[in-house]
């Protein structure tokens, strides 16, 4: 028999797209129930019992049904209490961590996506060698704290763009900052011996008619070109710009590129994946990475792409339960 | 001692939904979600591609 269809989301307070999936399964009366991770522990309680499947997880006094399904969207911290240690606290907040994937992770269920195949896809080294094994064309590229290696590839590359190897945040100097993918001029090459302190993903600057953003959601795949070129502040990393009138279309991928994305989402096991792609002025896509939780609402906003509505509906989906 | 790498970082603008969410002044205090209405302009839901990632951990 056909199980109705019970949602869980484990996400952050702080996310547009999580809003959007709830208010839909909210007005389809879908029994869900959202897990704000930074609520954890230090403003809310959490109970699993691994051998009672009927009260799994409790969150606070409320006792969650098994779900037939769970998005894996995010999983934030909470900041630290008042007077609590900083090292106590980040105990308490690995603890917290290891309690919630614990509960989850073995749950049979449909998963966007299982956290296991989360934590592996966000390895952009990862993600290169396995599109480029697929055939994908990806942009010539070395990952290294080696100096003199990257002003070798300085030379031979012609242009050159650096790229964090899997986070885009970083708290320096007390505030939050984010890396983009920038472009290395020659006046940095004084520079590069602090290259050293930490690994990076240096790559060939492929010239751009347009960026690609193709967002998978189960076997359904929405593309989408962005007109990074009209705007110098998007030019090599579009999500620099702050424009949130940045022209974009719809487009049709080509059949066997639109296969070789699907290997690839295969591979790394993700039932959710956004993919950046750059269409170069000769016609030729070239991959650049796969985020296995990006983000989609600004295309919806933009093109009507239906893609929460996707999400919804493959979150309800139980025929192969 | 600063890596390379962090010289192209750039300082998010308070709100942009990135590091812990509790120093962020969106998302405070919604016991229902389903009446959040703070993120439903088209400008914050396009700086929302600057948090892309899973874990933070």
């Amino acid at each position: 028999m056909m199980r109705k269809a019970v949602v869980l989301i484990v996400s952050t307070k702080v996310d547009a797209a999580t809003d959007d999936v709830v208010q839909r399964l909210a007005r389809q009366g879908i029994p869900h129930h959202r897990l704000n991770t930074e609520e954890y522990p230090f403003h809310r309680r959490i109970t699993y019992n691994p051998s009672d499947s009927a009260a799994w997880l409790q969150c606070d006094d409320e006792p969650l049904m098994e779900p037939t399904s769970i998005w894996y969207r995010r999983m934030r911290i909470p900041s630290t209490p008042e007077r609590m240690d900083e090292g106590v606290a980040t105990f308490c907040r690995n603890e917290t961590r290891a309690t919630i994937l614990g509960s989850i992770i073995g749950q049979e269920a449909r998963w966007m996506s299982h956290p296991a195949d989360v934590w592996a896809a966000e390895f952009k080294p990862y993600q290169l060698r396995l599109a480029a094994s697929l055939g994908l064309r990806i942009p010539p590229t070395v990952i290294t704290n080696d100096p003199a290696i990257i002003r070798a590839r300085f030379r031979a590359f012609g242009s050159m763009v650096i790229k964090p190897t899997r986070s885009g945040h970083v708290v320096k100097d007390g505030a939050d900052h984010a890396i983009y993918t920038s472009q290395l001029l020659e006046s940095h090459l004084d520079e590069l011996d602090s290259a050293r302190w930490s690994p990076s993903i240096y790559q060939a600057l492929i010239p751009k008619r347009y960026d690609v953003r193709v967002t998978f959601v189960g076997e359904r795949c929405f593309a989408a070109a962005i007109d990074s070129q009209t705007d110098p502040a998007a030019r090599i990393d579009w999500r620099q710009t702050d424009n949130p009138e940045l022209p974009h279309h719809p487009i049709q991928l080509p059949g066997d590129l639109e296969a070789a994305l699907h290997r690839l989402m295969r591979l790394l096991s993700l039932t959710f994946g956004a993919i950046d792609l750059v269409l170069t002025p000769s016609g030729e896509y070239v991959f650049l990475e796969v985020n296995p939780s990006g983000q989609w609402l600004w295309l919806d906003d933009m093109l009507h792409l239906g893609i929460t509505d996707a999400v919804a509906d493959w979150l309800t989906e139980t025929s192969t339960l | 001692m600063t890596p390379f790498i962090l010289r192209f970082a750039e300082p998010l603008a308070a709100g942009d939904p990135q590091g812990s969410c509790e120093n962020s002044d969106l998302g405070q205090g919604f016991e229902n979600p389903e009446e959040r209405t703070s993120m439903s302009d088209k400008s914050t839901r396009f700086t929302m591609v600057k948090a892309e990632t899973t874990d933070d951990a």
